[in-house]
Protein backbone atom coordinates (compact mmCIF):
# COMPACT_ATOMS: atom_id res chain seq x y z
CA UNK A 1 0.00 0.00 0.00
CA UNK A 2 1.59 3.62 -1.21
CA UNK A 3 -0.37 6.17 1.12
CA UNK A 4 0.09 8.98 -1.79
CA UNK A 5 -1.58 6.39 -4.29
CA UNK A 6 -4.46 6.11 -1.84
CA UNK A 7 -4.46 10.06 -1.03
CA UNK A 8 -5.27 10.37 -4.51
CA UNK A 9 -6.93 7.70 -5.91
CA UNK A 10 -9.77 9.43 -3.29
CA UNK A 11 -9.21 12.84 -4.60
CA UNK A 12 -11.54 15.05 -6.24
CA UNK A 13 -9.85 16.88 -8.85
CA UNK A 14 -11.26 19.71 -8.85
CA UNK A 15 -11.46 20.49 -5.26
CA UNK A 16 -8.66 23.00 -4.23
CA UNK A 17 -6.24 21.34 -1.87
CA UNK A 18 -3.52 24.09 -1.23
CA UNK A 19 -4.15 27.84 -0.68
CA UNK A 20 -0.40 29.85 -0.62
CA UNK A 21 0.49 32.94 -1.48
CA UNK A 22 -2.54 34.17 -3.49
CA UNK A 23 -2.35 30.73 -5.63
CA UNK A 24 -4.56 28.27 -5.21
CA UNK A 25 -3.81 24.70 -6.29
CA UNK A 26 -6.89 21.82 -7.19
CA UNK A 27 -6.17 18.18 -6.30
CA UNK A 28 -5.79 17.51 -9.93
CA UNK A 29 -2.93 20.14 -10.04
CA UNK A 30 -1.17 19.02 -7.14
CA UNK A 31 -1.27 14.88 -8.14
CA UNK A 32 -0.06 16.02 -11.72
CA UNK A 33 2.87 18.12 -10.10
CA UNK A 34 3.61 15.40 -7.55
CA UNK A 35 3.49 12.98 -11.11
CA UNK A 36 6.43 15.23 -12.42
CA UNK A 37 8.35 15.72 -9.22
CA UNK A 38 8.49 11.98 -8.67
CA UNK A 39 10.38 11.18 -12.21
CA UNK A 40 13.84 12.23 -10.80
CA UNK A 41 13.06 11.27 -7.22
CA UNK A 42 12.64 7.72 -8.66
CA UNK A 43 15.32 7.48 -10.94
CA UNK A 44 17.75 7.99 -7.29
CA UNK A 45 19.32 5.09 -6.21
CA UNK A 46 18.74 5.95 -2.39
CA UNK A 47 15.80 4.35 -0.19
CA UNK A 48 15.62 7.49 2.01
CA UNK A 49 15.53 11.04 0.52
CA UNK A 50 16.28 13.88 2.27
CA UNK A 51 13.67 17.12 2.12
CA UNK A 52 15.62 20.51 2.47
CA UNK A 53 12.53 22.94 1.64
CA UNK A 54 10.85 25.64 3.55
CA UNK A 55 6.99 25.66 3.73
CA UNK A 56 4.55 26.10 1.07
CA UNK A 57 2.96 24.31 -1.95
CA UNK A 58 6.59 23.31 -2.86
CA UNK A 59 7.38 21.38 0.00
CA UNK A 60 3.96 19.53 -0.09
CA UNK A 61 4.44 18.20 -3.84
CA UNK A 62 7.84 16.97 -3.42
CA UNK A 63 7.17 15.21 0.21
CA UNK A 64 4.17 14.25 -1.53
CA UNK A 65 6.46 12.83 -4.64
CA UNK A 66 9.20 10.93 -2.65
CA UNK A 67 6.84 9.26 -0.92
CA UNK A 68 4.81 8.06 -4.12
CA UNK A 69 8.01 7.22 -5.62
CA UNK A 70 8.49 4.72 -3.20
CA UNK A 71 11.45 6.30 -1.11
CA UNK A 72 11.63 7.17 2.80
CA UNK A 73 11.00 10.60 3.16
CA UNK A 74 13.22 12.45 5.97
CA UNK A 75 12.29 16.30 6.55
CA UNK A 76 15.06 18.25 6.62
CA UNK A 77 14.41 20.88 9.39
CA UNK A 78 16.00 24.23 8.02
CA UNK A 79 16.31 25.72 11.63
CA UNK A 80 18.93 22.94 11.69
CA UNK A 81 22.82 23.88 12.37
CA UNK A 82 25.78 22.64 10.03
CA UNK A 83 26.69 19.65 12.61
CA UNK A 84 23.25 18.92 13.80
CA UNK A 85 21.97 18.27 9.78
CA UNK A 86 25.49 16.72 9.05
CA UNK A 87 24.32 13.66 11.65
CA UNK A 88 20.86 13.32 11.26
CA UNK A 89 22.14 13.05 6.97
CA UNK A 90 24.53 10.08 8.69
CA UNK A 91 22.52 8.59 11.31
CA UNK A 92 19.08 7.95 8.81
CA UNK A 93 21.56 6.83 6.02
CA UNK A 94 20.02 9.53 3.41
CA UNK A 95 21.27 8.78 0.04
CA UNK A 96 19.81 11.87 -1.93
CA UNK A 97 18.70 15.18 -0.51
CA UNK A 98 15.58 17.37 -2.49
CA UNK A 99 15.59 21.18 -2.52
CA UNK A 100 13.02 23.63 -2.77
CA UNK A 101 13.01 24.07 -6.40
CA UNK A 102 13.21 19.83 -6.79
CA UNK A 103 16.60 18.86 -7.70
CA UNK A 104 17.73 15.75 -6.48
CA UNK A 105 21.25 15.83 -5.39
CA UNK A 106 22.66 12.18 -4.64
CA UNK A 107 24.80 11.74 -1.56
CA UNK A 108 27.43 8.94 -0.68
CA UNK A 109 26.84 7.18 2.40
CA UNK A 110 29.00 7.65 4.80
CA UNK A 111 30.00 5.11 7.73
CA UNK A 112 28.28 2.36 9.24
CA UNK A 113 24.68 2.52 9.28
CA UNK A 114 23.65 2.00 12.88
CA UNK A 115 20.68 -0.61 11.83
CA UNK A 116 20.15 -2.98 8.81
CA UNK A 117 18.83 -1.67 5.90
CA UNK A 118 16.34 -5.15 4.73
CA UNK A 119 14.97 -5.30 8.01
CA UNK A 120 13.93 -1.52 7.62
CA UNK A 121 12.54 -2.12 4.15
CA UNK A 122 10.55 -4.42 5.25
CA UNK A 123 8.54 -2.54 7.39
CA UNK A 124 7.45 -0.10 4.37
CA UNK A 125 9.29 2.69 5.39
CA UNK A 126 7.16 5.85 3.87
CA UNK A 127 8.49 8.50 6.87
CA UNK A 128 11.53 9.20 9.48
CA UNK A 129 11.37 11.77 11.69
CA UNK A 130 14.70 12.43 13.16
CA UNK A 131 14.34 14.08 16.27
CA UNK A 132 17.52 15.88 17.89
CA UNK A 133 18.87 14.76 21.35
CA UNK A 134 22.10 13.07 23.33
CA UNK A 135 23.92 9.88 22.57
CA UNK A 136 21.65 6.92 23.72
CA UNK A 137 18.67 8.34 23.15
CA UNK A 138 15.90 6.83 20.90
CA UNK A 139 15.81 9.00 17.72
CA UNK A 140 14.18 8.31 14.01
CA UNK A 141 10.89 7.48 14.55
CA UNK A 142 9.85 5.08 11.24
CA UNK A 143 6.64 5.20 10.37
CA UNK A 144 5.10 2.65 7.71
CA UNK A 145 2.54 3.33 5.17
CA UNK A 146 0.22 1.24 7.04
CA UNK A 147 0.75 2.76 10.19
CA UNK A 148 0.45 6.26 9.38
CA UNK A 149 -3.72 5.69 7.79
CA UNK A 150 -3.97 3.80 10.71
CA UNK A 151 -3.27 7.20 12.61
CA UNK A 152 -4.44 10.09 10.50
CA UNK A 153 -7.57 8.06 9.93
CA UNK A 154 -7.87 7.48 13.96
CA UNK A 155 -6.96 11.11 14.41
CA UNK A 156 -9.62 12.22 12.15
CA UNK A 157 -12.68 10.39 14.25
CA UNK A 158 -11.79 13.22 16.80
CA UNK A 159 -10.56 16.59 14.63
CA UNK A 160 -13.83 15.18 12.14
CA UNK A 161 -11.88 17.09 9.48
CA UNK A 162 -14.09 16.53 5.57
CA UNK A 163 -14.06 18.09 2.10
CA UNK A 164 -15.75 21.23 3.84
CA UNK A 165 -12.69 22.11 5.95
CA UNK A 166 -10.56 24.90 5.62
CA UNK A 167 -7.27 24.73 7.56
CA UNK A 168 -5.08 27.43 8.48
CA UNK A 169 -1.49 26.34 8.51
CA UNK A 170 1.22 28.19 10.23
CA UNK A 171 3.44 25.19 11.50
CA UNK A 172 6.84 24.35 10.22
CA UNK A 173 6.30 21.29 8.09
CA UNK A 174 9.33 19.47 8.56
CA UNK A 175 8.32 19.01 12.04
CA UNK A 176 4.35 18.32 11.52
CA UNK A 177 3.27 16.28 7.95
CA UNK A 178 1.71 13.02 8.87
CA UNK A 179 -1.41 13.57 11.34
CA UNK A 180 -2.08 17.15 9.74
CA UNK A 181 -1.26 17.68 5.99
CA UNK A 182 -1.39 14.32 5.00
CA UNK A 183 -4.39 13.92 7.27
CA UNK A 184 -6.13 17.00 5.53
CA UNK A 185 -5.36 15.92 1.90
CA UNK A 186 -6.77 12.17 2.62
CA UNK A 187 -9.81 13.73 3.67
CA UNK A 188 -10.21 15.94 0.98
CA UNK A 189 -9.73 18.94 3.14
CA UNK A 190 -8.26 22.08 1.92
CA UNK A 191 -4.76 23.71 3.34
CA UNK A 192 -4.15 27.71 3.43
CA UNK A 193 -0.16 27.41 4.16
CA UNK A 194 0.54 30.81 5.74
CA UNK A 195 3.94 31.98 6.00
CA UNK A 196 4.04 34.05 9.18
CA UNK A 197 2.45 33.57 12.89
CA UNK A 198 1.40 37.04 13.25
CA UNK A 199 -2.09 38.01 14.06
CA UNK A 200 -2.58 39.95 11.23
CA UNK A 201 -1.59 37.29 8.24
CA UNK A 202 -3.02 34.33 10.31
CA UNK A 203 -6.33 36.24 10.83
CA UNK A 204 -6.06 37.69 7.67
CA UNK A 205 -5.55 34.34 6.03
CA UNK A 206 -8.34 32.77 7.71
CA UNK A 207 -10.79 35.21 7.12
CA UNK A 208 -10.08 35.66 3.15
CA UNK A 209 -10.21 31.86 2.66
CA UNK A 210 -12.96 30.90 5.01
CA UNK A 211 -10.56 28.90 7.58
CA UNK A 212 -12.44 26.52 9.55
CA UNK A 213 -9.86 25.13 11.67
CA UNK A 214 -6.80 26.49 13.81
CA UNK A 215 -3.67 24.52 14.67
CA UNK A 216 -1.09 25.86 16.52
CA UNK A 217 0.89 26.01 20.07
CA UNK A 218 -0.08 28.30 22.95
CA UNK A 219 2.16 31.28 21.76
CA UNK A 220 0.39 31.53 18.09
CA UNK A 221 -3.05 31.39 19.68
CA UNK A 222 -2.06 34.39 22.37
CA UNK A 223 -0.37 36.26 19.38
CA UNK A 224 -3.65 36.54 17.83
CA UNK A 225 -5.79 36.65 21.09
CA UNK A 226 -4.33 39.49 21.23
CA UNK A 227 -4.90 40.96 17.92
CA UNK A 228 -6.65 44.44 18.41
CA UNK A 229 -8.64 44.71 14.80
CA UNK A 230 -11.76 43.24 16.43
CA UNK A 231 -12.45 41.54 12.74
CA UNK A 232 -14.36 38.38 14.18
CA UNK A 233 -13.59 34.97 12.19
CA UNK A 234 -16.73 33.49 12.41
CA UNK A 235 -15.94 30.48 9.88
CA UNK A 236 -13.61 29.03 12.45
CA UNK A 237 -15.02 25.78 14.35
CA UNK A 238 -12.04 24.13 15.96
CA UNK A 239 -9.23 25.47 16.99
CA UNK A 240 -6.18 23.07 18.77
CA UNK A 241 -3.67 24.12 20.81
CA UNK A 242 -0.82 21.66 20.74
CA UNK A 243 3.10 21.32 21.67
CA UNK A 244 3.04 23.10 24.98
CA UNK A 245 1.02 23.99 28.11
CA UNK A 246 -1.54 26.18 27.28
CA UNK A 247 -1.71 28.61 29.85
CA UNK A 248 -5.09 29.63 31.26
CA UNK A 249 -4.76 33.55 30.41
CA UNK A 250 -4.39 32.32 26.93
CA UNK A 251 -7.07 30.23 27.07
CA UNK A 252 -9.08 32.82 28.45
CA UNK A 253 -8.16 35.72 25.89
CA UNK A 254 -8.42 33.56 22.97
CA UNK A 255 -11.79 32.53 23.93
CA UNK A 256 -13.19 36.17 24.82
CA UNK A 257 -11.63 37.14 21.80
CA UNK A 258 -13.08 34.63 19.18
CA UNK A 259 -15.60 33.17 20.66
CA UNK A 260 -14.62 29.60 20.69
CA UNK A 261 -12.63 27.95 23.18
CA UNK A 262 -9.36 26.21 22.39
CA UNK A 263 -9.02 22.54 22.53
CA UNK A 264 -5.70 20.96 23.98
CA UNK A 265 -4.23 18.19 22.01
CA UNK A 266 -1.92 15.46 23.24
CA UNK A 267 0.35 15.07 19.76
CA UNK A 268 2.79 12.54 20.55
CA UNK A 269 5.85 11.83 17.45
CA UNK A 270 5.13 8.24 18.18
CA UNK A 271 1.22 7.44 19.03
CA UNK A 272 -0.42 10.13 16.58
CA UNK A 273 -2.91 12.39 18.41
CA UNK A 274 -4.52 9.91 21.12
CA UNK A 275 -6.16 12.93 23.18
CA UNK A 276 -8.12 15.91 22.36
CA UNK A 277 -10.33 17.86 24.61
CA UNK A 278 -13.38 17.83 22.53
CA UNK A 279 -16.05 17.87 25.20
CA UNK A 280 -14.59 20.55 27.99
CA UNK A 281 -12.48 23.16 26.34
CA UNK A 282 -14.64 25.65 28.18
CA UNK A 283 -14.47 24.06 31.82
CA UNK A 284 -11.69 22.71 31.66
CA UNK A 285 -9.20 24.28 29.32
CA UNK A 286 -5.89 22.70 30.89
CA UNK A 287 -7.11 19.03 29.66
CA UNK A 288 -5.94 17.89 26.46
CA UNK A 289 -9.31 15.90 26.76
CA UNK A 290 -10.06 12.44 27.04
CA UNK A 291 -8.89 9.60 24.37
CA UNK A 292 -9.82 9.36 20.85
CA UNK A 293 -12.13 6.66 20.44
CA UNK A 294 -9.70 4.09 19.25
CA UNK A 295 -6.90 5.05 22.01
CA UNK A 296 -7.10 3.78 25.15
CA UNK A 297 -4.75 5.96 28.31
CA UNK A 298 -3.64 4.57 31.43
CA UNK A 299 -1.71 6.44 34.42
CA UNK A 300 1.28 4.46 36.01
CA UNK A 301 3.25 6.31 38.92
CA UNK A 302 1.93 9.81 37.61
CA UNK A 303 3.23 8.96 33.97
CA UNK A 304 0.90 8.86 30.76
CA UNK A 305 0.71 5.79 28.89
CA UNK A 306 -1.25 5.22 25.67
CA UNK A 307 -2.25 2.44 23.42
CA UNK A 308 -4.38 2.49 19.97
CA UNK A 309 -3.65 2.18 16.23
CA UNK A 310 -0.96 3.63 14.21
CA UNK A 311 1.81 3.67 16.50
CA UNK A 312 5.42 3.96 15.09
CA UNK A 313 6.63 1.20 13.36
CA UNK A 314 10.54 1.39 14.83
CA UNK A 315 13.20 3.93 16.41
CA UNK A 316 16.18 3.64 13.75
CA UNK A 317 19.24 4.45 16.24
CA UNK A 318 18.84 2.90 18.33
CA UNK A 319 17.08 0.17 16.26
CA UNK A 320 13.87 -0.84 18.19
CA UNK A 321 10.89 -2.49 16.57
CA UNK A 322 7.77 -1.59 18.34
CA UNK A 323 7.29 -4.76 19.67
CA UNK A 324 10.32 -4.25 21.48
CA UNK A 325 9.45 -0.65 22.45
CA UNK A 326 5.60 -0.82 22.99
CA UNK A 327 4.98 -2.52 26.82
CA UNK A 328 2.14 -5.41 26.22
CA UNK A 329 1.18 -2.62 23.53
CA UNK A 330 1.06 0.54 25.80
CA UNK A 331 3.60 3.44 24.37
CA UNK A 332 4.93 5.08 27.65
CA UNK A 333 4.82 8.91 26.84
CA UNK A 334 7.30 10.40 29.09
CA UNK A 335 4.62 13.01 30.09
CA UNK A 336 3.49 13.23 33.68
CA UNK A 337 -0.39 13.28 33.89
CA UNK A 338 -3.33 12.99 36.00
CA UNK A 339 -6.54 11.85 34.83
CA UNK A 340 -9.75 13.06 36.47
CA UNK A 341 -13.34 11.30 37.30
CA UNK A 342 -14.85 12.38 34.00
CA UNK A 343 -11.80 10.87 32.20
CA UNK A 344 -10.19 14.03 31.29
CA UNK A 345 -6.73 14.00 31.60
CA UNK A 346 -4.28 16.99 32.44
CA UNK A 347 -0.34 17.10 31.29
CA UNK A 348 1.80 17.78 34.53
CA UNK A 349 5.54 17.71 32.54
CA UNK A 350 7.43 15.90 31.27
CA UNK A 351 9.46 12.96 33.18
CA UNK A 352 12.99 13.75 31.12
CA UNK A 353 14.28 17.26 30.89
CA UNK A 354 13.14 17.85 27.56
CA UNK A 355 12.86 21.49 27.50
CA UNK A 356 9.92 23.11 25.11
CA UNK A 357 10.25 25.99 23.76
CA UNK A 358 7.22 26.85 22.12
CA UNK A 359 6.56 23.10 21.02
CA UNK A 360 9.85 22.90 19.53
CA UNK A 361 11.86 20.38 21.59
CA UNK A 362 15.65 20.61 22.65
CA UNK A 363 17.09 18.33 25.74
CA UNK A 364 19.67 19.85 27.83
CA UNK A 365 22.30 17.52 27.32
CA UNK A 366 22.71 18.04 23.97
CA UNK A 367 23.37 21.92 24.59
CA UNK A 368 25.90 21.13 27.32
CA UNK A 369 27.70 18.79 25.39
CA UNK A 370 28.07 21.78 23.31
CA UNK A 371 28.95 24.26 25.56
CA UNK A 372 31.65 21.79 27.13
CA UNK A 373 33.46 21.62 24.04
CA UNK A 374 34.87 24.98 23.84
CA UNK A 375 38.10 24.20 25.44
CA UNK A 376 37.32 27.84 28.20
CA UNK A 377 34.32 25.84 29.70
CA UNK A 378 34.66 23.00 32.26
CA UNK A 379 31.22 21.83 33.18
CA UNK A 380 28.36 23.40 32.03
CA UNK A 381 24.49 22.99 33.56
CA UNK A 382 21.03 23.77 31.07
CA UNK A 383 17.95 24.02 32.43
CA UNK A 384 14.26 25.58 31.09
CA UNK A 385 13.48 28.30 32.61
CA UNK A 386 9.81 29.00 32.62
CA UNK A 387 8.60 31.16 30.57
CA UNK A 388 5.25 33.00 30.17
CA UNK A 389 5.69 33.49 26.66
CA UNK A 390 7.18 30.68 25.00
CA UNK A 391 6.46 27.97 28.00
CA UNK A 392 9.84 27.46 28.67
CA UNK A 393 13.36 28.93 27.64
CA UNK A 394 17.32 27.12 28.23
CA UNK A 395 19.46 29.34 29.97
CA UNK A 396 22.87 27.57 30.97
CA UNK A 397 25.36 28.26 33.94
CA UNK A 398 29.10 27.45 33.06
CA UNK A 399 31.95 26.89 35.57
CA UNK A 400 34.50 28.15 33.57
CA UNK A 401 38.26 26.72 33.53
CA UNK A 402 40.22 29.05 34.52
CA UNK A 403 38.19 32.05 36.56
CA UNK A 404 40.21 35.20 36.00
CA UNK A 405 39.86 34.28 31.53
CA UNK A 406 36.09 32.92 31.60
CA UNK A 407 34.31 33.09 28.16
CA UNK A 408 33.08 35.94 26.65
CA UNK A 409 29.12 36.30 26.30
CA UNK A 410 29.58 36.66 22.68
CA UNK A 411 32.53 33.43 22.28
CA UNK A 412 29.51 31.33 24.18
CA UNK A 413 26.89 32.39 21.67
CA UNK A 414 29.17 32.05 18.72
CA UNK A 415 30.10 28.93 19.29
CA UNK A 416 26.35 27.48 20.02
CA UNK A 417 24.93 28.92 17.06
CA UNK A 418 27.40 27.28 15.08
CA UNK A 419 26.62 24.13 16.62
CA UNK A 420 22.93 24.38 17.56
CA UNK A 421 19.56 25.10 16.22
CA UNK A 422 18.75 28.89 17.10
CA UNK A 423 15.58 28.12 19.30
CA UNK A 424 18.28 25.49 21.13
CA UNK A 425 20.92 28.70 22.34
CA UNK A 426 20.48 29.63 25.76
CA UNK A 427 18.77 32.82 26.34
CA UNK A 428 20.63 33.52 29.35
CA UNK A 429 24.41 32.38 30.25
CA UNK A 430 25.92 33.17 34.02
CA UNK A 431 29.55 32.29 35.09
CA UNK A 432 29.04 30.31 38.24
CA UNK A 433 31.34 28.55 40.83
CA UNK A 434 30.32 24.69 40.85
CA UNK A 435 26.76 23.12 39.55
CA UNK A 436 25.08 20.75 41.13
CA UNK A 437 25.96 17.37 40.58
CA UNK A 438 24.32 13.84 41.92
CA UNK A 439 26.67 11.31 43.73
CA UNK A 440 27.47 9.78 40.65
CA UNK A 441 28.65 13.21 39.62
CA UNK A 442 25.76 13.50 37.11
CA UNK A 443 24.80 17.34 36.36
CA UNK A 444 21.60 17.66 38.76
CA UNK A 445 18.69 19.13 36.74
CA UNK A 446 15.68 18.58 39.14
CA UNK A 447 16.39 21.76 40.91
CA UNK A 448 13.93 24.78 39.86
CA UNK A 449 16.13 26.81 37.11
CA UNK A 450 18.45 28.87 38.71
CA UNK A 451 16.81 32.95 38.64
CA UNK A 452 19.07 34.67 36.64
CA UNK A 453 17.17 38.34 36.93
CA UNK B 1 12.76 56.56 30.32
CA UNK B 2 10.90 59.20 28.57
CA UNK B 3 12.49 62.26 29.69
CA UNK B 4 16.05 60.59 29.03
CA UNK B 5 18.66 62.50 26.39
CA UNK B 6 18.35 61.88 22.90
CA UNK B 7 22.23 59.32 23.30
CA UNK B 8 20.43 56.86 25.25
CA UNK B 9 17.76 56.32 22.51
CA UNK B 10 20.79 56.11 20.07
CA UNK B 11 22.51 53.61 22.16
CA UNK B 12 19.10 51.43 22.62
CA UNK B 13 19.01 51.40 18.79
CA UNK B 14 22.66 50.50 19.17
CA UNK B 15 22.51 47.72 21.36
CA UNK B 16 19.41 45.91 19.35
CA UNK B 17 21.81 46.00 16.23
CA UNK B 18 24.23 44.13 18.18
CA UNK B 19 22.03 42.06 19.74
CA UNK B 20 20.07 40.95 16.38
CA UNK B 21 23.62 40.33 14.55
CA UNK B 22 25.21 38.96 17.27
CA UNK B 23 22.48 36.78 18.75
CA UNK B 24 19.99 36.42 16.27
CA UNK B 25 20.36 37.07 12.79
CA UNK B 26 23.09 36.18 9.39
CA UNK B 27 22.88 40.29 8.65
CA UNK B 28 24.30 41.47 6.00
CA UNK B 29 27.33 43.73 6.42
CA UNK B 30 25.57 46.98 6.34
CA UNK B 31 22.99 45.92 8.38
CA UNK B 32 21.99 49.03 10.93
CA UNK B 33 19.06 50.24 12.92
CA UNK B 34 17.08 51.31 10.06
CA UNK B 35 17.34 47.72 7.91
CA UNK B 36 14.46 45.82 6.80
CA UNK B 37 15.20 43.29 9.47
CA UNK B 38 12.87 40.61 7.15
CA UNK B 39 15.40 40.72 3.97
CA UNK B 40 17.52 39.86 6.70
CA UNK B 41 16.20 36.90 7.80
CA UNK B 42 13.80 38.00 10.52
CA UNK B 43 11.08 34.79 10.22
CA UNK B 44 8.67 33.69 12.53
CA UNK B 45 10.86 31.74 14.67
CA UNK B 46 13.21 34.77 14.97
CA UNK B 47 10.41 36.87 15.95
CA UNK B 48 9.80 34.92 18.63
CA UNK B 49 13.23 34.57 20.03
CA UNK B 50 13.77 38.08 19.10
CA UNK B 51 10.69 38.63 21.48
CA UNK B 52 12.08 36.54 24.35
CA UNK B 53 15.62 38.29 23.78
CA UNK B 54 14.48 41.70 24.28
CA UNK B 55 11.63 40.84 27.26
CA UNK B 56 14.19 39.37 29.09
CA UNK B 57 17.29 41.82 28.81
CA UNK B 58 15.11 44.88 29.15
CA UNK B 59 12.68 43.54 31.11
CA UNK B 60 9.74 44.42 29.49
CA UNK B 61 6.46 42.96 28.39
CA UNK B 62 5.16 43.86 24.71
CA UNK B 63 1.50 43.23 24.43
CA UNK B 64 0.52 40.79 22.17
CA UNK B 65 -1.52 43.30 20.30
CA UNK B 66 1.90 45.15 19.19
CA UNK B 67 3.13 42.52 17.66
CA UNK B 68 2.73 43.45 14.52
CA UNK B 69 4.53 43.29 10.68
CA UNK B 70 5.34 46.71 10.69
CA UNK B 71 6.94 46.67 14.62
CA UNK B 72 9.25 44.47 13.73
CA UNK B 73 10.11 45.87 10.30
CA UNK B 74 13.31 47.69 11.60
CA UNK B 75 15.29 47.96 14.69
CA UNK B 76 14.13 51.68 15.65
CA UNK B 77 11.01 50.77 15.02
CA UNK B 78 11.49 47.80 17.58
CA UNK B 79 13.25 50.09 19.87
CA UNK B 80 9.85 52.44 19.71
CA UNK B 81 8.13 49.51 20.92
CA UNK B 82 10.51 48.94 23.71
CA UNK B 83 10.73 52.25 24.75
CA UNK B 84 6.45 52.11 24.84
CA UNK B 85 6.56 48.91 26.91
CA UNK B 86 8.97 50.07 29.12
CA UNK B 87 7.10 53.70 29.76
CA UNK B 88 3.80 52.21 30.03
CA UNK B 89 5.29 49.84 32.77
CA UNK B 90 7.06 52.47 34.79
Amino acid sequence: MNIVDLIFSKADRGAVALIADGIELTYGELITRTDAASVSIAAAQAARIGLDCPNGIAHVVLALAIVRAGKCLVPIASELARPERARLIKETGIGAIVDAAGQVREIPLNGELGFDEKTLEALNPAFIRFSSGTTGRSKGIVLSHESLLARVTAANRGLGITQADRIVWILPMAHHFAVSIMLYLLHGATTIIVGSHLAEDVLGAGRIHGGTILYGAPFHHALLAGDASGLPWPSLRLAVSTAAALPLATAKAFESRFGLSLSQGLGVIEAGLPMLNLDAQKEKPASVGRPLPDFSVDIRDGEIFVRGPGMLDAYLTPWRTRDEILEKGWFRTGDLGRIDLDGHVFLEGRSHSVINVAGLKCFPEEIEAVLCAMPEVRLARVVGKTHSRVGAVPVAEIVPRDFTHPPKLSALVAHCRAALARYKVPVEFKIVESVPLTPSGKIRREETAPDLA
Amino acid sequence: MASQPNSAFESLEHQLVSLISERLLETRPDFNADSNLYDNGLDSMAIMQLLVLVEEKYRVAIPEGDLTRQNFSTTRHLAELIRESSARAA
